[in-house]
């Protein structure tokens, strides 16, 4: 009759390991993923096991939780949404079954000319250095073509923004991939959380065996 | 059936946990040391079984064995399962720390259920198969789990008919699967181990296991 405690302990573990190697192994946890290019919040969420939540609200919170809009998920489970101004910003979605996420996105990740159109309560000193009324502008680079330092900063910025789009897209393909991978159930924490569980159960039985010794 | 960190309102945080370390204490109190391997390896499946995971259309939902886990455990069902839920928690972010007494009770509370259930469905029958009251068992385990998930956000969101409604509808095809699971234990371990199956064991043993 051994035998049969024997198997269920060691089938157990073999079970696991061939169904790890056979599945996509993986939790049954929301995540959020979320990048930005130009103005535009662009992302998608998912189950960490696979399958994507449709028709999902998506919220954009503020820096202090303020309601800054909200999208509805796609078919694919992906959503785009403006950003209204350059701030750290959170995404943030609820499916309503005890799932929630959330990704945080930080002011450096949006243009410069966003600033801008940060509401008033919040903003920057950089708003003012923007137009710089000051004797220099009026010194043009270029007199002859008339254009102004900052108008010469915002061809450069759409140059460089346009050069480096592949870049960006190559990078945030590379980070959702890293986030996918830190999420990923690993055979080590498996058998590592089953051997706790047993090992516990071994603790207990010295300490209730003892207890009854006595 | 984990509900994550962030959803719960604080008095539904607190009311849960209390509830569910009284759970854990009373399950530790009756349980005997010859419980103790079977508490333990059903702890470590509970753990494992939300690995296997059904993708059918939108939804995506994994093994609870709640039924099994009530009907072989009893009480102990609450310190086999708040050990798994807190394991899974830490390693792979099942569910939030902060929910774990939620969580424990969401699936313990119904285990210990499907027990009593299990219990009153075969006493004094004389059953040739114990599979149909096993498959009923697994039915109800996933059935009362999804009722106390959605009472639970009930508690917090005020949505209830909603959110039982789409948690019903991924469980679907969990409850099948479940039914069919404990249908197929609970008549192996009656054939080959009636005592692992613990509490019921013995109620289990005046059914001939050879009549089927």
């Amino acid at each position: 009759m051994k035998r049969y405690a024997l198997v269920f302990l060691f089938g157990l573990p073999a079970l696991l390991l061939s169904l790890n190697f056979s599945l996509p192994a993986n939790a049954h946890n929301l995540k959020l993923f979320g990048s930005v290019e130009g103005r535009t919040i662009s992302g998608y969420a998912y189950y960490s096991g696979g399958g994507r939540p449709v028709g999902v609200t998506v919220f954009l919170l503020g820096p202090a939780g303020e309601h800054l809009g909200e999208v509805v998920t796609s078919d694919k489970g992906e959503f785009e949404i403006e950003a209204p101004f350059k701030a750290d910003l959170l995404l943030t979605l609820n499916t309503g079954d005890g799932h929630t996420a959330s990704w945080q996105l930080t002011a450096g990740e949006f243009p410069d000319d966003l600033a801008r159109l940060k509401a008033p309560a919040v903003a920057s000193p950089r708003t003012g250095n923007e137009e710089e009324p000051s004797g220099r502008t009026k010194d043009c680079l270029f007199p002859e073509r008339g254009f102004s330092p900052v108008e010469l900063q915002k061809l450069v910025t759409v140059a460089v923004s346009g050069a480096i789009k592949p870049l960006q897209q190559q990078i945030n393909l590379y980070r959702s991939q890293l986030d996918d991978y830190e999420n990923k159930i690993r055979i080590h924490d498996i058998l590592g959380g089953i051997g706790y569980i047993l090992g516990m159960a071994g603790l207990f039985i010295i300490i209730k065996g003892r207890k009854s010794a006595d | 059936m984990h509900i994550a960190d962030g959803i719960l309102t604080m008095p539904v945080m607190a009311a849960t946990t209390t509830f569910a370390v009284s759970g854990v204490a009373f399950g530790l109190y009756r349980m005997d040391i010859d419980d103790i391997p079977r508490v333990g390896v059903m702890s470590a499946a509970f753990f494992v079984a939300s690995l296997i995971h059904v993708n059918i259309g939108l939804s995506s939902t994994h093994l609870l064995l709640t039924g099994v886990i009530g009907m072989m455990l009893g009480w102990s069902a609450f310190p086999a399962l708040a050990m798994a839920l807190f394991l899974q928690s830490v390693f792979f972010g099942f569910g939030g720390l902060t929910a774990l007494g939620a969580n424990i009770i969401n699936n313990a509370l119904p285990a210990v259920l499907c027990f009593y259930l299990f219990r009153l469905i075969i006493r004094g029958r004389n059953r040739k198969s114990l599979f149909p009251a096993g498959f009923f068992i697994g039915v109800a385990g996933v059935v009362l789990s999804c009722f106390f998930l959605a009472g639970t956000l009930y508690l917090c969101n005020e949505y209830f008919l909603k959110t039982i409604v789409a948690i019903m509808i991924a469980h679907l095809p969990i409850v099948l699967i479940e039914g069919f699971v404990a249908g197929a234990v609970v008549s192996f371990l009656h054939k080959v181990r009636p005592d692992l199956l613990g509490p019921v064991g013995q109620q289990c043993s005046s059914i001939s296991p050879h009549s089927s």
